[in-house]
């Protein structure tokens, strides 16, 4: 923001209008004696901007002039890019408080519409910072009038502190926290339980007390309500009971009922009788029932008896002789039989002796084979021996393996020596005719000679030569082999290693020989000779047979008729004899039946032994007995009718024993309801008395009142601590973003004054407390006036720095405010506002003309507005 | 015959508590109203009535202390030239037994307590129909028996019962309702009802005369009675309501707005008298808007009326504050304060917080104007 003009008109000695215009980017200076009119546009100057012109507080009352009139002020400024004019009228009449706001020329609100507005281009940092514009006022108006200068000095302070304030909400913070913290004190513990002795504590137990006591009257009532609907219960149940005409029914009914059940069981009692004498005769009837039937069984039992020992005395005889019938045949079979089974044993032996001379033959033949095959392998066997004999004799492969070994290794020894001794060789001139002589055999021409050891060679017509082997040539491995070889050549048997070449050729024939005379033996045999002797000798012994010696065909199908006939009649025979056991049986069941018969005859007999006429006498019973049913019957027709028309007995009693416990009852009821009146009426008399009622009326109506109470406190302490909250978030947030800020900004400024000034500001506070120069630390309460608002100038030099860099710059308006700085000390202030007002616009109100001439910047001059008038 | 006066109450709920109310204005309620039986009695002698009808409801429960009973019979026992003719109401009916038997047993012969419903001659040729409840609930139309009653040709009859001829409020026994038209189909010369504790006419000769001595805020003004007067059989009665009540109970609905002058607006609306205003009690249903220093000004009035008035009750849950940002200015223009201040701002347009959430900020918010504005 950048302030372009103010103009003033009924503001304190401004009745006329009047304004400042040509405000600069930078410094702009007002330098006018005193009574000039500096303060008044400084103070109606930041009225524009933080009064609604709804107020009419004692700030505006201070602007309006004694003459009377409504206070209007009119700034212009840049701000957001554009231009614009604020016009406020401020008056203790509603209708002529007014606002209005132009943007570029163009009125773009008003009233509180134009507030709202104006509130957004002031608009602090989101983060709560101090809004758009800056003030510094001191005491100045107190020293020139030879006021107090300690408080003029307090005032300092206080003027750094309202920025401060602005920034951390300050001593109206602090208050408005004093006052969370004294609410929440009188109702909360530090841990946020309700406070013993504090208002939310009490009001608590108050309601909990009014609850409890509520409880218990309502429980009173309930019980005396139910003791009265209990009363008036027993009090209809015992008129009901109590009524004499009730009375009177239920001894009726008792009689009645006692009536009825005499009669009752007196025609019980006839019933009964009637009953027993139809059961007398029929146990009569029954007795001699049971002794017709018992004559009428033995008549019966000794007829059928009789009959029966008849019958089985016929059948007797008839399974007798079919007996002997059967005997006769079983005979016949048996002899059959026996003829048949000594043909069949003739017929075996016969068998038998044509088999032995079968299996005699058969001997004979084997034998002669076996001899034959035992006598050729004996052969071959001899030749086998013979051949075994012939091997041995010569040089095996792995003797022939050994001896080629030795006599490789002599060629390589010979070769070893050779390549390290001498040689020599003769070439003959045929021209000459000399021979050269060693050992007295010429040696050869052309032929190389090896010397191992002492050499002499005679040459023709020379003499002698004599030669020696190098000193270095060994012969001793070669000697070795050679021996070796010699001891395998003797040991094999032969003189060469040729000759065992031979020798080795021969034992290769004769092994080959030896392998097929062993492949014959096994052919003659496979389990060796001794296995052929030993079946030769198993070999049963010849056998004489003399006479006729049987065809075995022949005999065998002699031998098998014999078996077919022996096998027919052993069928017959035992057919024969099943029969006749079958028959035997027969007879014996028949014979037994018989005797049963008997048996059963007799004692029939015996049993009517005892009646003379037993036949008659049953006639005389049957006769009785006719009589005794005609009897029974009439019996039992008085009986059914007498049961037919009885009463119903057990209904009877039920009835009587009903009416009786009826009147019993109504009487145990009726005394017990008496009772229990007297009862209910004395604890009706006791709470009615105590006017339970009223009281739970009275202490509902309590409840409702306390509970609302109790209600209003919980609120109440939620709103306090919802606003405690906010109050401390947002002052530490505060303290948090712009202390460090101001410190930074500040030391560069301050050090533009005091080389190596370093600030001391309290983090609770956000105020400076001391400073820091030459290594020793000042309190700033110490500090003389000048250094006081110098530092504190310089303070809100640095909380415009802030806001520039916050993207919102802010005029920093001063007010007389380094009026105790001297000469020296003021060239540093100008320089340091100087520099600040490279980005920053800066208004000086000076009553020191002369002094402030040096600080350069525009010159602002107060005129006669007279468009306006 | 040239006509028969009498005075037609009810509904004297002699020993109601007012628990709710503090200490010490309870004590001055519950002292009214029992002096307003020395009221009526001195109605009736204003207008040489010699009966009084008490419609019901004369106790405030069936079982009232020993002293207010006492002190009632005394009272209505005192003025021997006055006749008392009580019914049972719902709040004391006939199941009140133990009261009473007690009452009957204190009052003297000038005080007539109607168990029964049946005629009963109260003067020559005035018959009086009474309906005593039996029960709180009776379930049915107690004053049916009265299309049947017998009186003589030409007699006042004169109905006495107590409940709704429309539903008053829950504990209404609906299948109780008296018919609007029972004056006419029992021949009545008059129906006295009560339980309705405001003045209500049903029809020319069904009246309820309301509670003579006020207890709550439903019917404004002060306690009264019905001063009646039966010309003769069957002639419309002359019915004259009488100020009994000492308290005034009174609500007033506020709407209020930004912009007004809410103080002035409340100092119009209350009694111009100050010295009446110690036996009135006043509701007042503050609803609308106030910007926030209104809301100070506003509160600042009632604190400064609040002692003038036996009780002062603020409604104020329709009363939301309407901020602007001239009004958060007020608090701080910028700064941790400011800071604050815009949080709970923030809180009262959030839609998505609980309306008690949003009420403790607006409450939290107004409370930090105060604050400020203090320090």
């Amino acid at each position: 923001m950048k302030i372009l003009a103010i103009s003033l008109q009924n503001v304190r000695r401004f009745v006329d209008p009047v304004q400042i215009g040509g405000f600069g980017s930078g410094l702009n200076v007002l330098a006018a004696p005193n009574e000039h009119g500096k303060s008044t546009f400084f103070d109606a100057l930041h009225a524009v901007f933080f009064v609604s012109h709804r107020s009419f507080d004692k700030v505006i009352k201070t602007l309006t002039p004694n003459v009377g009139g409504d206070p209007q002020v009119t700034v212009e400024f840049e701000a957001d890019g554009a231009r614009w004019k604020l016009e406020k009228c401020w008056s203790s009449a509603a209708s002529r408080k007014d606002a209005k706001l132009w943007r570029d020329g163009n009125l773009v609100a008003q009233k509180s519409e134009a507030e709202d507005v104006l509130s957004g281009l002031l608009k602090p940092p989101s983060d709560g910072g101090p809004a758009g514009l800056l003030w510094v006022r001191q005491g100045v108006v107190d020293l020139e009038s030879g006021g107090d200068e300690q408080k003029a000095r307090r005032d300092i302070m206080t003027s750094v502190a309202g920025e401060v304030e602005a920034m951390t909400g300050g001593r109206r913070m602090e208050t408005a926290l004093a006052k969370c913290s004294e609410f929440l004190g009188q109702h909360l513990t530090a841990t946020g339980k309700s406070a013993q002795n504090g208002g939310l504590k009490k009001c608590e137990v108050e309601v909990q007390g009014l609850h409890l006591r509520r409880d218990e009257l309502a429980e009173d009532v309930r019980k005396l309500q139910g003791d009265l609907d209990r009363r008036r219960q027993v009090r209809r149940e015992l008129e009901m009971l109590e009524a004499p005409e009730a009375h009177e029914e239920r001894h009726q009914a008792l009689e009645r009922a006692v009536s009825g059940l005499r009669d009752a069981e007196e025609h019980d009692r006839k019933v009964q009788s009637g009953q027993d004498k139809l059961g007398r005769l029929e146990a009569q009837a029954e007795k001699a029932d049971a002794k017709m039937a018992g004559l009428r069984n033995a008549l019966r039992e000794a007829e059928q008896a009789e009959e029966k020992a008849s019958d089985t005395g016929k059948t007797v005889a008839q399974a007798r002789g079919q007996r002997d019938e059967a005997q006769s045949l079983l005979d016949a079979a048996q002899t059959g039989f026996d003829e048949a089974v000594h043909l069949e044993e003739a017929s075996a032996a016969n068998l038998r002796l044509a088999h032995r001379v079968d299996r005699e033959r058969s001997a004979s033949k084997q034998r002669k084979t076996l001899g034959n095959r035992i006598e050729t392998a004996e052969g071959l066997i001899k030749t086998l021996e013979k051949q075994q004999k012939a091997l041995v004799a010569e040089v095996s492969t792995a003797v022939l393996q050994t001896l080629e070994t030795l006599a490789s290794d002599l060629s390589v020894a010979t070769r070893s020596r050779d390549s390290a001794a001498a040689s020599f060789a003769i070439t003959y001139d045929e021209k000459s005719g000399g021979k050269v002589w060693r050992d007295g055999q010429v040696v050869q021409d052309g032929q190389r000679h090896v010397v191992t050891g002492q050499v002499h060679l005679d040459l023709d017509g020379i003499g002698r030569l004599e030669m020696s082997p190098p000193s270095d040539v060994d012969d001793r491995l070669v000697r070795e082999a050679e021996t070796a070889l010699a001891k395998a050549l003797a040991a094999a048997g032969v003189e060469t290693l040729a000759a065992a070449r031979g020798s080795h050729e021969r034992f290769l024939k004769a092994e080959a020989d030896l392998r097929v005379t062993q492949a014959d033996l096994r052919a003659v045999a496979p389990g060796g000779i001794g296995a052929l002797r030993d079946e030769f000798s198993e070999l049963p012994p010849p056998v004489e047979v003399s006479g006729d010696v049987p065809d075995l065909q022949e005999a065998e199908q002699a031998e098998t008729e014999a078996r077919k006939k022996r096998e027919a009649g052993s069928v017959v025979l035992e057919a024969a004899r099943t029969k006749a056991q079958a028959l035997r049986e027969v007879l014996t069941r028949a014979e037994a039946l018989a005797e049963t018969a008997q048996e059963r005859l007799t004692r029939a007999k015996a049993a009517l032994a005892g009646y003379d006429n037993p036949a008659a006498l049953l006639q005389t019973m049957e006769t009785d007995a006719e009589g005794l049913v005609q009897e029974i019957a009439e019996a039992r027709a008085v009986f059914e009718a007498l049961k037919g028309n009885a009463p119903d007995l057990a209904a009877a009693r039920a009835a009587e024993k009903r009416a009786r416990s009826v009147v019993v009852s109504v009487e145990e009821k009726a005394n017990a309801l008496r009772e229990e009146r007297a009862g209910l009426d004395s604890r009706i008399a006791v709470v009615s008395s105590a006017a339970v009622e009223e009281e739970l009326a009275l202490v509902e109506e309590q409840l409702t009142d306390a509970q609302e109470r109790l209600d209003r406190i919980r609120f109440d302490i939620a709103v306090y601590q919802r606003l405690d909250r906010a109050l401390r978030a947002a002052r530490d947030s505060a303290r948090e973003n712009y202390v460090a800020a101001v410190h930074k900004e500040l030391v560069p400024l301050l050090r533009m004054i005091w080389p190596d000034a370093e600030p001391v500001i309290d983090a609770e506070t956000g105020l400076i407390t001391a400073i820091t120069r030459r290594g020793k630390q000042e309190d700033f309460g110490v500090l003389s006036g000048g250094t006081q608002e110098q530092i504190s100038l310089l303070v809100r030099l640095a909380f415009a720095r802030i806001l520039a860099t916050d993207g919102r710059p802010a005029p920093v308006i001063l007010d007389d405010a380094i009026v105790y700085t001297d000469d020296d000390r003021i060239e540093q202030m100008f320089n340091a506002l100087t520099r600040q007002a490279e980005d920053l616009q800066i208004i000086v109100f000076s009553c020191r003309q002369r002094a402030f001439l040096g600080l350069g910047g525009t010159t602002l001059s107060i005129s006669r507005n007279e468009d306006a008038a | 015959m040239t006509g028969f006066t009498f005075v037609h109450t009810s509904d004297l709920h002699l020993g109601k508590g007012f628990g709710q109310m503090p200490l010490e204005l309870r004590g001055r309620l519950v002292e009214a109203r029992h002096e307003v039986l020395e009221r009526l009695v001195q109605v009736a002698r204003d207008n040489n009535a010699g009966h009084i009808l008490v419609a019901g409801d004369t106790f405030d429960t069936t079982g009232p202390s020993g002293q207010v009973r006492r002190q009632a019979a005394t009272v209505m026992s005192g003025a021997a030239e006055i006749q008392w003719w009580i019914i049972p109401g719902n709040h004391d009916s006939l199941q009140a037994e133990e009261l009473w038997n007690a009452f009957e047993s204190e009052i003297g012969d000038n005080v007539h307590l109607l168990r029964e419903a049946a005629p009963v001659e109260i003067e020559a040729g005035v018959f009086l129909l009474p309906a005593p409840l039996p029960r709180q609930f009776p379930g049915v139309d107690l004053t049916k028996w009265m299309v049947d009653a017998v009186t003589p040709d030409d007699a006042l009859r004169i109905g006495l019962a107590h409940g709704g001829v429309v539903s008053f409020g829950e504990e209404t026994d609906t299948s109780a309702l008296i018919p609007p038209d029972r004056a006419k189909t029992a021949r009545l010369d008059y129906l006295a009802l009560g339980d309705w504790h405001g003045y209500l006419p049903v029809g020319g000769q069904t009246f309820y005369c309301g509670t003579p001595e006020s207890d709550r805020f439903k019917h404004d003004g002060r306690g009264a009675c019905l001063v009646v007067t039966l010309p003769e059989s069957g002639a419309l009665p002359e019915v004259m309501q009488v100020d009994t009540g000492r308290f005034e109970w009174t609500s007033i609905d506020m709407p209020l707005s930004p912009g007004g002058d809410a103080p002035a607006e409340l100092e119009r609306l209350l009694p111009q008298d100050r010295a009446t205003r110690r036996d009135v009690l006043l509701q007042l249903h503050a609803r609308g808007f106030l910007r926030m220093a209104e809301r100070g000004s506003f509160d600042e009035a009632l604190e400064q009326a609040e002692p003038d008035f036996a009780r002062l009750i603020l409604l104020d849950e329709a009363l939301a504050t309407e901020y602007e940002v001239d009004d958060l200015n007020q608090i701080a223009t910028g700064g941790a304060l400011r800071a604050a201040a815009d949080e709970l701002y923030a809180e009262t347009q959030n839609d998505g917080l609980s309306a008690m959430d949003a009420r403790v900020a607006q409450t939290a918010l107004n409370r930090l104007w105060a604050l400020v504005r203090e320090g």
